[in-house]
C-alpha cells in the first residue's frame, strides 16, 4: 500500500466505484477498501469524494442501496449495481480503454 | 428511466430531507464507527482510534456536507434560502422596502405609459391595407396652389 496519493482524474472516481462494486454488494469502507486493492494502493479515496459520488451514482440510478450488517455487526448502508449500472460500466469501461489507449500512443509519439 | 431517477432523487432530497439527513447522518457515522473498531482491534485506545479515525475521515460534518453539495436539488434549495434570506431582509428594512418597490413602480409605471404612446402612434402600422399609400387632400384656390407647388 503506497502512501503517494494520485489525484483522480474527473469522471475517474465513478468509474472505480462502478468497477469496485461489480456483481457485489459494498458499503462505504468496503468499497474504498475494494478500490485501494484493485489499483494496488494508488487510489484512496476518502469519505470526502467517496460518499458524495455514491450518492451521486445512486441518484442518477446506476447504484441502489439496502441496510445491512457489517461483517462486524454494525448497522451499514450497502451499494450494489443496478441493471443501467452495469450497462453504464461498460460504457464507461470501453470509453476509458479507446481514451488509455490513444494517450499511450500519443506519448509514444515522436 | 435517467431523468425519472433524477426527478425522484430531487422529490425525495425536498419533501423527504429528515429521512435522507438521518440516512446521510448515519451511514457517515457507520463508516467512522467500523474504522474505529478496525483500529480498537489494531490495539490502538479507543479514544485515540476515534480521533484518528475522524481525522483521517477529513471530519464528519465536512463529508456529511460534501454530500449534501453534490446532491440534485441543491441549487434549488440554495435559491429558495436565498429567496427566503431575502424577504426577511426587506422585512426588516421596511423604509427600504418601501422606496424601492415606490421607485420600481413608478418606473415601470412611467416605462409602459412613454411606450404605449409610442407604439400607438409611431411603430404600428395603420389597420389597413397599404399604409404607406395613404395621403391627404387638401382644398386651395388657384393661386395658393401656385404658390405651394412653386409653379407658375
Amino acid at each position: 500500500m503506497s502512501p503517494k496519493q494520485t489525484n483522480l482524474l474527473q469522471g475517474t472516481l465513478d468509474l472505480l466505484i462502478l468497477k469496485a462494486i461489480g456483481d457485489g454488494e459494498f458499503h462505504g469502507l468496503g468499497i474504498s477498501r475494494r478500490i485501494e486493492l484493485i489499483t494496488q494502493g494508488t487510489f484512496q479515496v476518502k469519505p470526502g469524494s467517496l460518499f458524495p459520488a455514491l450518492h451521486r451514482l445512486e441518484e442518477a440510478g446506476w447504484l441502489s442501496s439496502f441496510w445491512g450488517d457489517s461483517e462486524n455487526n454494525r448497522r451499514a448502508k450497502f451499494y450494489r449495481l443496478t441493471k443501467t449500472g452495469r450497462s453504464q460500466l461498460e460504457v464507461e469501461t470501453e470509453q476509458w480503454s479507446t481514451i488509455a489507449l490513444a494517450m499511450t500512443n500519443a506519448l509514444k509519439a515522436r | 428511466m435517467r431523468v425519472f431517477s433524477r426527478v425522484s432523487a430531487v422529490l425525495k432530497n425536498i419533501f423527504r430531507k429528515r429521512q435522507v439527513e438521518r440516512s446521510l447522518d448515519e451511514e457517515v457515522r457507520a463508516y467512522v464507527d467500523m474504522v474505529t473498531d478496525e483500529r480498537i482491534a489494531a490495539g490502538t485506545p479507543a479514544v485515540e482510534a476515534r480521533r484518528t479515525a475522524l481525522v483521517d475521515a477529513g471530519g464528519f460534518e465536512q463529508v456529511k456536507q460534501a454530500v449534501r453539495d453534490d446532491r440534485t436539488g441543491t441549487n434549488l434549495e440554495r435559491l429558495w434560502q436565498d429567496a427566503r434570506f431575502g424577504m426577511r431582509q426587506l422585512r426588516r428594512n421596511p423604509g427600504f422596502t418601501v422606496t424601492a418597490i415606490l421607485t420600481l413602480a413608478l418606473s415601470i409605471g412611467a416605462n409602459t405609459a412613454i411606450f404605449s404612446i409610442v407604439n400607438a402612434l409611431l411603430l404600428k402600422s395603420l389597420p389597413y391595407p397599404h399604409p404607406e399609400r395613404v395621403g391627404r387632400f387638401i382644398r386651395a384656390s388657384r393661386e395658393k396652389w401656385r404658390r405651394m407647388s412653386g409653379t407658375t
